[in-house]
């Protein structure tokens, strides 16, 4: 069952992009159901879109959001006033309520 | 000598006055329309006049900016635009871009002034808005950082798409510093490498609230913005110089934040349901595969020999070879009995008829051929054809 391709497939698949995996899968699956294949090429396919599907699974379900901050006149100002005022509320800053 | 000027030097003369008067290269004039022609060209001719002591020749060129259609024979109107002089029959004339009504707000009239302005050097060309990218990994997102808009941007995302990051430049959105803050925003951003979008939010609020998105330092600055840029600026009947300078418009911060990234349940059942197809397609070849090998197994069935025909006829064959024994044995059986017959016939008792006689030794119960079997004084048993008698041997001869 071993082929040459299928053996060092899995730490490939793993690390490419969240993108690249779902895109390759999507290829997967047309080139499955699309091309004239034998049993064997089919199943290797197949074997290679279901670990895609999980690379695809794990990689969303894994993910957490980072947020940086850029540095701006505005976002200075804030910093020394809150390190002035130590945790006094910015109330007149009302423009958000939507 | 006084100096004398040609016709043209003159008329030249004043359009450089006019040119170098600030107020007269932008100037709204209030008044009513008069004389109003449209030529074939599709540009507006008209006279402003103000009761009966004061008129100003106007024109309106067709692809000139907004409001042409509040033009109409005694219509109380605002034009907005500059003096000029036409040289050739050395008219003044106020060579207008922005028509509106009597009784419309200043900031709405400055709006519409601007608008006229952007428009004409392409910022809101169709043509230029770039498509968001499908799957993004680094989003911008210029608002202020303690309002309930960046909240909902950053939990919409990471509940959607949390494959991203999220970077905050972050500035005031109302007030005089708004809008160099935001234009500030977007050259920092400009600097940030692989930025996929930029989203620019502001929570609904007045006309006034919202107006740094419609100032031309924040339209210039979405304008060079090098990732593609999503307004989202007050509600949805907000609409703003910003929102049309965007490369995407969202009705609300929320909404931009889900335009920014696809939906993670969305992309899961979309995998699921690629997993799915992937399996029933492996079943249906093997089905495929298994019909194959049944249709094979029934064509071989039917080019193989025919056994129950054979197992007939080695049937009939075996019914065949039983009767034919049968005959046999008969014949042998036949065969038995006549020889049966001829043993009959030589039997001793035919003999016996004819007058021998058995002779058996008592002794030995044997047959007596040679009287040297014998001896004086032995009993013998002697049979003939009709009963027998014992005897005993008194001589013996040779």
């Amino acid at each position: 069952m071993a082929s040459k391709s299928s053996k060092h497939q899995p730490a490939d698949l793993a690390n490419l992009s969240f993108e690249d995996a779902l895109k390759r899968l999507n290829e997967t699956v047309a080139k499955l159901e699309t091309g004239k294949l034998t049993l064997s090429e089919a199943t290797v396919l197949y074997e290679e879109g279901i670990k895609l599907a999980h690379v695809c699974t794990e990689k969303i379900a894994a993910a957490e959001m980072r947020i940086t901050q850029i540095r701006t006149a505005y976002g200075e100002q804030m910093r020394m006033y809150e390190d002035d005022a130590a945790g006094d509320d910015l109330d007149d800053d009302d423009e958000d309520e939507a | 000598m006084p100096l004398i000027l040609t016709v043209s030097k003159v008329a030249r003369y004043l359009k450089d006055i006019l040119l170098s008067d600030t107020m007269l290269q932008d100037v709204w004039v209030s008044g009513e329309v008069g004389n109003f022609t449209r030529s074939a060209a599709g540009h507006s001719y008209f006279t402003l006049r103000e009761g009966t002591s004061a008129a100003l020749r106007c024109v309106m060129f067709r692809n000139a900016g907004g409001g042409a259609n509040h033009l109409a024979e005694g219509a109380a109107v605002i034009v907005h635009g500059r003096i000029a002089i036409y040289e050739q029959r050395g008219d003044l004339q106020l060579i207008a871009d922005v028509v509106q009504p009597e009784g419309v707000g200043e900031l709405q009239l400055k709006l519409e002034a601007l608008k006229a302005k952007l428009e004409k050097e392409g910022l809101f060309e169709p043509s230029r808005k770039r498509e968001l990218p499908a799957f993004p990994v680094k989003i911008g997102v210029i608002t202020s950082p303690t309002g309930a808009v960046w909240h909902d941007i950053q939990s919409i995302v990471s509940r959607r798409y949390p494959l991203v990051e999220l970077v905050l430049a972050p500035t005031l959105v109302q007030g005089d510093a708004a809008a160099p803050g935001i234009a500030e925003a977007f050259t920092a951003m400009n600097a940030i490498p692989g930025l996929d979008l930029v989203i620019l939010a502001r929570g609904g609020g007045s006309m006034e609230d919202l107006w740094p998105f419609n100032e031309e330092a924040v339209a210039r600055a979405i304008y060079t913005s090098r990732a593609p840029v999503v307004s989202a600026v007050g509600h949805e009947t907000d609409f703003t110089i910003a929102d049309m300078v965007a490369d995407v418009r969202a009705p609300t911060p929320s909404a931009a934040a889900e335009l920014a990234v696809p939906d993670r349940r969305e992309l899961l059942a979309g995998i699921a349901a690629a997993a799915r197809g992937m399996s029933a397609f492996l079943d249906s070849v093997v089905t495929g595969g298994m019909d194959d090998i049944e249709r094979a197994r029934a064509r071989l069935d039917r080019a193989a020999p025919d056994f129950d025909t054979l197992r007939l006829r080695v049937d009939d064959l075996l019914k065949n070879a039983a009767s034919q024994l049968r005959h046999v044995v008969n014949a042998r059986s036949a065969e038995v009995e006549s020889l049966g017959h001829r043993l009959t016939a030589l039997s001793p008792r035919d003999i016996l008829r004819r007058g021998y006689a058995i002779v058996e030794a008592a002794a030995t119960g044997r047959i007596v051929t040679d009287a040297s079997q014998l001896k004086p004084d032995d009993d013998v048993s002697v049979t003939l054809d009709k009963g027998g008698f014992n005897a005993g041997v008194k001589r013996v001869r040779d």
